[in-house]
């Protein structure tokens, strides 16, 4: 390992624990003082302490030092938890982050910047924010079972047995602290049985000294009170207490129920799980071999076929079927492997929802709380980073312009708070991301309105607009419907390009809306970029290559079922009028000599639109993988790339979009 | 050691590449067309499972183009991160100079596309500089 291997091992830490540390502010501002989640914190705080250290990076460690005081502070019970706190804690978090920018642009952050932060955490920790006597000391918050851990606490009770909640504190000179804990328990687990410990045994065992303050037991046994304490109170410890925990067996249903739902919040995620790091340059290497793989089995499968006919019964030919026919197997499992371990949850995109959130509806003096759904849906990561800047526009105007204020939603007899409802789902070979809020919705009149008033559609256009048609506009460039421009969003600017952005993902968006009851936005994406089925067509001498995502349908028409609208070739499908492109010309090839009676039609879509493109001839489909032509190339209108065919040959993948653009909507 | 060059012909003339410029010499194949693509791009190659732009260097040093003959070459030369292919009329020779000069200046200063003029006994030979010749 050289210095940069170091370098990115630490930033990827680094990114993980900040992550993590933004979550656990948030739950830490939602649930008060919970031991698990300042533990958490402590822990985040902790492990970017030590690196960062190693690291040499001083400032980090300083900050995420004081951080850890105070959580340390928190967890002891001296200090609680308070609004002034959290919007420290996430300052600091901010002051991490900017570092972070710093250290990846390579510009270190000069340490005046992080002395106020440094300053106001020290004096948290000194209590100047809240007199310490004041504190309720917390002794008496009771235990958390499990399921099975109270199933045994009854049958113990019922047998006549005591049950303990013992927590002992180390005096603060005690060295070995997870050794020593390992001792108490051997001990009471010779007299009875610890039924539940936390933190947990296996965890003690790796923790450091500083974070390992006290721990805690229940134990059943039928020892009494005052020989348990003898039996674990050494002078290791600077206090020991032992109370007996009474439970009523009868309220044991419901309360159960309520200690499934704490223990579900932190999750045991200390979980051995055998995986490795995998450098994501090393991935796409793979995936990028994956994909020559396809291409070259495409070329035996090619090959073989026509051995097959030319030598019809041959041994050896059958063979090579064979073997051909097990390799191309072989490499669709690999494709598929290869493609798994790029996907990523969605949930890495989705935690960083939250915060933005957050933070808006603070600056508008909102009330907003955001809902997942799918949090677990599975996407190429390269599919994750792209779309989340469209997400988090769509977020922002559903923060902005969407939800109500808490007054005026009062006013409609809604609750104050405002819900946004994120959700990811796997919808046949496509992800499907919906953004949906409670808010005010959109008036398709006022749409039709503002449409004709910025002139970007007649008047007689709106009247036959349906509403969904209407409320779709939005998507139109240069159009915004914000009263004012807001630092937030509405600049005029926004719809267009989520839009563009996600159709460049040959993706689909669109928008349902209600009036008074909210909007929602529907995204539809491919679940990969890498490998994708296609659709091969050939015009003149050429081969092109349609993505199969965009193709709708494949129609024979008669030639004298075209039609013409305002010069512009149409023809009417399945009650639908759409415009019509012979591909020959849209790219200057040479005219066909002969007329055909028939032609060959594939309808694509992209959006809400459907246009009809002319071809000479099917080739069938194909999988591709997607290469650029480079950028001596130029601006080549209307196509996306290149791909290599299975008879070897460069196949130009078409810009579906690009092309749609060039006729009218109609 | 003595730089080295490829010459190539273009019509009469001949001109010179720097030899460790040059990634392969490769016959004439069928070429993808791309429509709608700047002028002197004639199309894509699938060069062993890699794409690469051939340009014609006929049109990048305003010739017409003239017919594939069996000499025809393609000239793949290194690009900023890949690889780009020249059309040439043929290649005829690996080359060095005992001399090279700055090229000629013209009316609008100095001739980018070439990169020097190379001496070889009476013989003179054009340097292209293959960067300038590709620029927009």
């Amino acid at each position: 390992m050289n210095v940069s291997d170091f370098m990115n091992a630490f930033l990827e830490e680094l990114d993980e624990q900040l992550l993590q540390m933004e979550q656990q502010i948030l739950e830490l501002e939602k649930n008060g003082n919970d031991d698990g989640t300042i533990q958490n914190l402590f822990r985040a705080a902790h492990t970017l302490k030590g690196s960062s250290a190693a690291m040499g990076f001083e400032e980090m460690k300083q900050l995420t030092h004081e951080m850890e005081q105070v959580m340390d502070e928190v967890r002891s019970h001296r200090l609680r938890v308070s609004p002034d706190m959290i919007r420290l804690l996430f300052q600091c978090f901010d002051g991490l982050k900017a570092l972070q920018e710093g250290l990846i642009s390579g510009e270190r952050q000069a340490p005046a910047d992080i002395m106020p932060l440094l300053d106001e955490l020290r004096q948290f920790v000194a209590g100047e924010n809240l007199p310490k006597e004041n504190l309720p000391v917390q002794e008496d918050e009771s235990v958390e079972f499990d399921a099975a851990a109270r199933q045994k606490a009854i049958e113990g009770l019922q047998k006549g047995l005591h049950l303990y909640d013992i927590h002992a504190k180390f005096s603060s000179i005690t060295v070995m602290r997870g050794a020593r804990a390992y001792v108490v328990t051997n001990s009471l687990q010779g007299v009875g049985e610890i039924i539940t410990i936390s933190p947990r045994l296996d965890e003690i065992e790796d923790m450091e000294d500083s974070a390992l303050s006290s721990f805690r037991m229940v134990l059943l046994t039928t020892l009494d009170e005052s020989a348990v304490h003898n039996l674990v109170f050494t002078s290791d410890f600077e206090s020991v207490s032992v109370h007996p925990i009474d439970m009523a067996l009868d309220d044991v249903p419901g309360s159960a129920e309520q200690s499934d739902a704490s223990m579900a919040r932190f999750p045991t995620k200390r979980k051995k799980s055998h995986s490795v790091r995998v450098d994501v340059e090393q991935l796409e290497t793979l995936m990028n071999l994956v994909g020559e793989l396809v291409i070259d089995q495409a070329r035996i499968a090619r090959i073989q076929r026509t051995f097959s006919m030319r030598y019809k019964g041959d041994e050896q030919v059958r063979t090579l079927s064979d073997i051909s026919a097990h390799v191309s197997h072989v490499v669709a499992q690999l494709q598929e492997n290869v493609m798994m371990a790029r996907m990523l949850p969605i949930e890495s995109l989705f935690d960083r929802f939250p915060r933005i959130v957050r933070d808006l509806s603070q600056t508008l003096a909102k009330d907003v709380e955001v809902v997942f759904e799918g949090r677990e849906t599975r996407l190429d990561r390269t599919v994750i980073e792209e779309i989340a800047d469209p997400l988090i526009h769509l977020i922002r105007n559903a923060v902005d312009h969407g939800i109500e204020s808490p007054d005026e939603r009062m006013v409609l007899n809604k609750p104050a708070k405002g819900i946004l409802h994120l959700s990811a789902a796997h919808e046949d070979n496509r992800v499907a991301i919906t953004v949906k809020d409670d808010g005010a919705g959109i008036s398709a009149s006022k749409m039709k309105e503002s449409a004709v008033d910025k002139g970007l559609i007649t008047p007689s256009e709106a009247e036959r607009m349906s509403d969904f048609e209407a409320v779709n506009l939005i998507f139109k460039p240069g159009f915004s419907t914000a009263k004012m421009v807001t630092d937030i969003s509405g600049r005029g600017v926004g719809m267009d390009i989520v839009r563009n952005h996600i159709e460049k993902l040959n993706g689909t968006i669109d928008v349902h809306a209600e009036l008074g009851k909210g909007t929602t936005f529907r995204i539809k994406l491919p679940l990969t970029l890498a490998i994708i089925p296609a659709l091969l067509v050939g015009v003149g001498d050429q081969t092109f290559v349609v993505p199969m995502n965009s193709v709708l349908e494949i129609v024979r028409i008669q030639s004298e079922a075209i039609q013409s609208v305002k010069g512009t070739p149409v023809i009417y499908l399945r009650e639908r009028v759409m415009p019509m492109i012979h591909l020959r010309d849209y790219f200057h090839l040479p005219v066909s000599a002969t007329t055909k009676k028939y032609l060959q039609v594939v309808i694509v879509g992209v959006a809400q639109k459907r246009v009809a493109l002319v071809v000479d001839e099917l080739h069938g489909n194909q999988e591709i993988v997607k290469k650029s032509l480079g950028e001596r190339v130029g601006d080549t209108h209307g196509v996306a790339g290149a791909t290599i065919l299975g008879d070897g040959h460069v196949g130009l993948i078409l810009d579906i979009t690009k092309i749609c653009s060039t006729v009218v909507s109609l | 050691m003595v730089e080295q060059y490829v010459g190539v012909r273009i019509g009469k003339e001949t001109y010179a590449i720097p030899i460790l410029e040059i990634h392969e010499i490769i016959r004439m194949q069928e070429i993808a067309h791309i429509p709608n693509s700047r002028r002197f791009v004639r199309g894509v190659i699938n060069l062993r499972g890699q794409i690469i732009a051939v340009v014609s260097l006929r049109e990048c040093l305003g010739m017409p183009d003239e017919e594939y003959t069996k000499a025809t070459r393609i000239v793949v030369v290194n690009d900023r991160d890949g690889v780009i292919g020249m059309i040439v009329d043929s290649v005829h020779q690996v080359l060095s100079f005992a001399d090279v000069q700055p090229p000629p200046e013209n009316k609008d200063g100095v001739d980018s596309v070439l990169g020097g003029i190379g001496h070889k006994g009476d013989m003179l030979v054009s340097i292209l500089n293959v960067e300038a010749l590709l620029k927009d």
